[in-house]
């Protein structure tokens, strides 16, 4: 937040003033002469981009005359002869440190930090360079950075991460190979910023009746105020009148004092939108700054830069005032007044601009070219009621649906195994028909009693097994479990989901039939082997343990770890049967 | 004021509708006639003693609600038929055999006199409805056996074996339709219409359906859509598709280990109407066979290849690189890469896998079994 910094210097024999300005980021030249003859191009101004500086070169110290050479990115180069030595050394660290600011800043964001803070306006924050910076796989890859900080925030992948990588030698890329989506989620959520909010309202002034407040001080009340340092330059952002009056008058007075006074000024109630009475205090220092706006400049300079901006002639409603019907009638409206002092309407008039500054930061951000925004705003306000149907393009597909009708054409040789012809088949059907009075039918066909028990005994045994398993889907870990079946429950999950990530890294390098993964194969497959074993080792300690656990339910969990080591054995087979395969085929092959 | 109102017995509009239990619930039976099951050497249960069992059962579900449905269907291999009610033209067929079958209003014992010639005892009271679903179904199931030649059971393609498969997906079909008319056509409205409610109970005794997956597929999607329950009472092996059916749209799959006990399976498991099993843990098996069919064989796969457009399954990848339902033509480059074999020794320069965007072929997932602990997500 440097002041222009200003020295006079000649460029081209013409003598002329040099002028940085960070708030501008050039470096300007301006002849001394306004007059400028007809169109003589060495006599226009010279002004030269910050961000376009590439270095910078000085005459040595002995030589008699003080030379600046400033080169850019663009190759070109210009020389400027300086008075007097100092104002060389001068000139030169003033634009080495607005250089080396200039490419601090898109560093800046590419870390995702918050940006830094701009003298006065709210400008957009320099997200291009964050958007696009690389999301590239194997830039996730390789950010440790991203990773152990995701790690930090979710205990579960990092319990997973240890066991996996740390105990059972995982290599880590192989682990965060298959969790890009999570990096990727993880490093977006990291380079969000906080928004921009209403920092005025949300300081609060605590009374106390402390004997000692660091805040304010008045006669009797003591307030207090709790200002950090971030909130202090989001109010000189949000409210650079503040940071006007800030500039202007700290160095006579204390920070703390300028602080105290500010909070009880009626400069603060006006910001705040409170209406001004004639009771609140009168402060010298502050009030000059009443009559300004939030940005610091006064009623003619605001006229200034209102004149520069575009108003949409849709809602310009100076440009339409000859059709305006409130003219010469009653007056407008109290929200439709022209009125310099703010008064009961401050507050929304307040609330309005800054949501209307915090709006602009937003969609500078999102911002389409001048163009497109024109002709969207133009589609999206014609009607279209009347415009011709038009019928979505959607392409057709056609079913080769043969195959349906020709069902039952398979052998269909059934597991009965007796291998009748067809007409015993039908013989014995007719026979077993039921024929004969229907109730006298009904009576004789009952089953006996022991089959019926026995019938009745599986549809009991099958609710069982579903109440069972409704049951054990809201078993969780809590306080009731035994601890020993607690542990060993945690134990499984963890020894499972381990399994299945190897078994998952497994499959990946496999199916992907890429010869450089093959090395790395070899090792997966030995590590889904060891797990198989570890799985089998932790059931059997399981149920060795006894803890009152029944057979059924030993039996049980077997059933569960089946489905696993099942997969796991077939991984294991398929393996050594390809490899045996492309074994012998390389023996074969280099005889 | 209120202890002494004595509103509360005044018999209110729509009584009845308000409550649960009393809606009315149609059931579909349908019956697989496969003569080669039924007509084996030792078949599990006789034909019989299975018929009567189910007309048990039906008597029973009538019984429970005076606005209960029934109807019954027969699946046989050439044919699919309804044994009960009959359709008009059928009741004018065996108008001889039975009068009693078409006249709902006669009086049952004075029309017992008359029948002479119809074998139904005099004197004997049975309540009407029954008498009239069980006799139609062991007249309309007689007749279709006994007409059944040579011809319609052994196997189309010509070879010696008798086919196993009935009809299941017409069956199927049919009964949907039926109660699609019977509860009003499509009514886009919340479940609380009073429109009768379904279900559909399967008694399935062939275990081979693999050739007929696309359409059994098709009836279990739109009995999905109507609500519609089907239950599954499976005797002998398992079949594939039909644990899909019962568990997609909410029904119940038994597989019975004592066939003889059918009587007994009905009445406890399969009865419960539908409102009733909202309440009840219903005694369904756990495991479920989620395997499919590939459309190109009609082999049983677990693992295989899936077309992106139509999502038809394929056991391996189309050999002239378009799908041959939809015609969609594949990247070659992609089905090069589901072709190739792993590497596993390290070579000397194979190749890279490339990633294409359009048309990718993707792999089928596992068949599901047991239900296994909730794994933490990778």
């Amino acid at each position: 937040m440097q002041a222009p910094f200003t020295v006079p210097a000649q460029y081209s024999g013409k003598k002329g003033v040099v002028n940085v300005s960070s708030v501008k980021r050039v470096f300007e030249w301006r002849p001394a002469s306004d007059r400028s003859e007809t169109g003589d191009a060495s006599d226009q101004a010279i002004v030269i981009q910050l961000a376009d500086l590439s270095s910078l070169q000085a005459s040595p110290a002995t030589h008699p005359k003080a030379r600046l050479k400033i080169k850019t990115k663009t190759d070109s180069q210009f020389v400027f002869q300086l008075p007097t030595r100092p104002n060389l050394e001068a000139l030169k660290t003033v634009l080495s440190s607005a250089i080396a600011a200039s490419q601090q800043s898109p560093a800046n964001a590419e870390t995702g930090s918050s940006p830094p803070v701009k003298n006065g306006k709210l400008t957009p924050k320099p997200t291009e360079n964050a958007l696009k910076r690389s999301m590239s796989d194997t830039e996730l890859l390789s950010n440790r950075e991203l990773q152990q900080n995701l790690l930090k925030s979710n205990s579960d992948l990092q319990q997973q991460f240890l066991d996996a990588v740390v105990k059972q030698s995982l290599p880590a890329e192989e682990f965060w190979r298959t969790r890009l989506p999570l990096l990727r989620m993880h490093s977006l959520v990291q380079a969000q910023n906080r928004g921009l909010y209403n920092v005025l309202a949300s300081i609060k002034p605590v009374s106390t009746t402390q004997a000692n407040s660091t805040g304010t001080e008045t006669g009797q009340a003591q307030v207090k105020v709790s200002l950090s340092p971030d909130k202090i330059k989001d109010i000189f952002r949000q409210y650079p009148v503040v940071n006007k009056a800030y500039q202007e008058n700290v160095p006579p007075l204390k920070e703390t004092e300028f602080w105290s006074r500010f909070f009880l000024s009626r400069l603060c109630r006006k910001l705040r939108g409170e209406k001004l009475s004639v009771n609140d205090p009168v402060d010298v220092v502050m009030d000059k700054y009443l009559n300004l706006d939030q940005d610091g400049l006064t009623l003619e300079e605001r006229e200034r830069e209102n004149e520069n901006t575009k108003v949409m002639r849709f809602v310009d409603v100076e440009a339409n005032e000859e059709d305006d019907s409130q003219k010469a009638g009653n007056q407008p409206d109290i929200t439709m007044r022209k009125t310099t002092q703010k008064d009961a309407l401050s507050i929304i008039r307040t609330f309005n601009e800054l949501s209307q500054r915090i709006v602009d930061v937003v969609q500078s951000e999102a911002e389409q070219p001048e163009g497109e925004t024109e002709k969207l705003k133009e589609r999206e306000l014609q009607l279209q009621d009347l415009e011709p149907e038009v019928a979505a393009p959607r392409i057709e597909l056609h079913l080769h649906r043969n195959n349906d009708s020709g069902f039952s054409n398979s052998d269909t040789h059934t597991a009965n195994g007796n291998d009748l012809s067809a007409a015993k088949v039908l013989e014995n059907v007719n026979n077993s028909l039921p024929h004969g009075p229907v109730n006298k039918l009904l009576t004789s066909t009952i089953p006996p009693a022991s089959t019926i028990s026995e019938a009745q005994s599986q549809v009991f045994g099958l609710i069982d097994d579903r109440r069972h398993t409704e049951q054990a889907k809201d078993i969780t870990i809590d306080a009731e479990t035994p601890s020993s079946d607690a542990a060993a429950i945690r134990e499984m999950k963890l020894s499972h989901a381990t399994a299945v990530e190897f078994l998952h890294h497994f499959w990946a390098a496999f199916l992907s039939c890429d010869a450089a993964r093959a090395a790395g194969l070899a090792q997966l497959a030995a590590s889904v082997e060891k797990s198989r074993v570890r799985l089998l080792a932790i059931v059997d300690r399981y149920a060795e343990a006894g803890n009152g656990v029944g057979e059924k339910e030993v039996a049980r969990v077997r059933g569960y770890i089946g489905v696993t080591l099942k997969s796991i054995e077939k991984a294991c087979r398929t393996y050594k049967e390809i490899l045996k395969k492309q074994q012998e085929q390389q023996s074969s092959g280099a005889l | 004021m209120n202890a002494v109102d004595g509103s509360a017995h005044v018999f209110q509009e729509n009584f009845a509708e308000e409550l649960e239990e009393e809606l009315p619930s149609l059931l579909v039976l349908v019956l697989d006639a496969s003569p080669l099951s039924w007509g084996s050497q030792s078949p599990p249960i006789s034909l019989r003693e299975a018929v009567a069992s189910l007309l048990v059962f039906a008597n029973s579900h009538l019984s429970l609600n005076h606005s209960n449905e029934i109807a019954v269907l027969a699946a046989h291999p050439s044919t699919v038929r309804f044994l009960y009610p009959l359709p008009p033209s059928a009741v004018e067929e065996s108008g001889s055999s039975s009068n009693l079958v078409r006249d709902d209003s006669v009086d049952p014992v004075i029309a017992a006199e008359d029948a002479d010639e119809s074998n139904i005892p005099t004197g004997t009271s049975m309540y009407k409805q029954f008498r009239v679903v069980n006799e139609a179904v062991m007249d309309q199931l007689e007749d279709l056996i006994s007409k059944t030649t040579e011809k319609d059971i052994t196997s189309k393609d010509g070879g010696e074996g008798v086919s196993d498969t009935s009809m299941i997906s017409g069956a199927l079909s049919m009964a949907l339709a039926y109660i699609n008319r019977q509860t009003g056509g499509d009514v886009p409205t919340t479940e609380e219409s009073s429109a009768i409610k379904a279900r559909i109970l399967l008694v399935s005794v062939c275990s081979d359906l693999a050739a007929q997956y696309v359409p059994i597929m098709n009836c279990i999607f739109a009995a999905q859509k109507m609500k519609v329950p089907i239950d599954i009472c499976k005797i002998g092996d398992d079949t594939v598709f039909l644990q899909q059916a019962s568990d997609t749209t909410g029904g119940i799959y038994i597989n019975l280990d004592h066939p003889k006990g059918l009587m007994q399976y009905l009445m406890t498991a399969f009865l419960p109407d539908r409102l009733l099993r909202k309440h009840l843990i219903l005694p369904t098996q756990s495991s479920v066979d989620f395997r499919a069919a590939c459309f190109c064989h009609k082999r049983i796969v677990d693992i295989g290849y899936v077309c992106n457009i139509c999502l038809s399954i394929f056991c391996e990848p189309p050999v002239d690189g378009s799908c041959s339902i939809c015609d969609t033509i594949f990247d070659p480059r992609e089905l090069a890469d589901l072709i190739k074999q792993p590497v596993l020794i390290p070579l000397s320069g194979n190749g890279q896998k490339k990633k294409a965007k359009k048309n990718k072929t993707k792999r089928n997932g596992d068949y599901d079994s047991t239900p296994a602990p909730a794994t933490p997500s990778a």
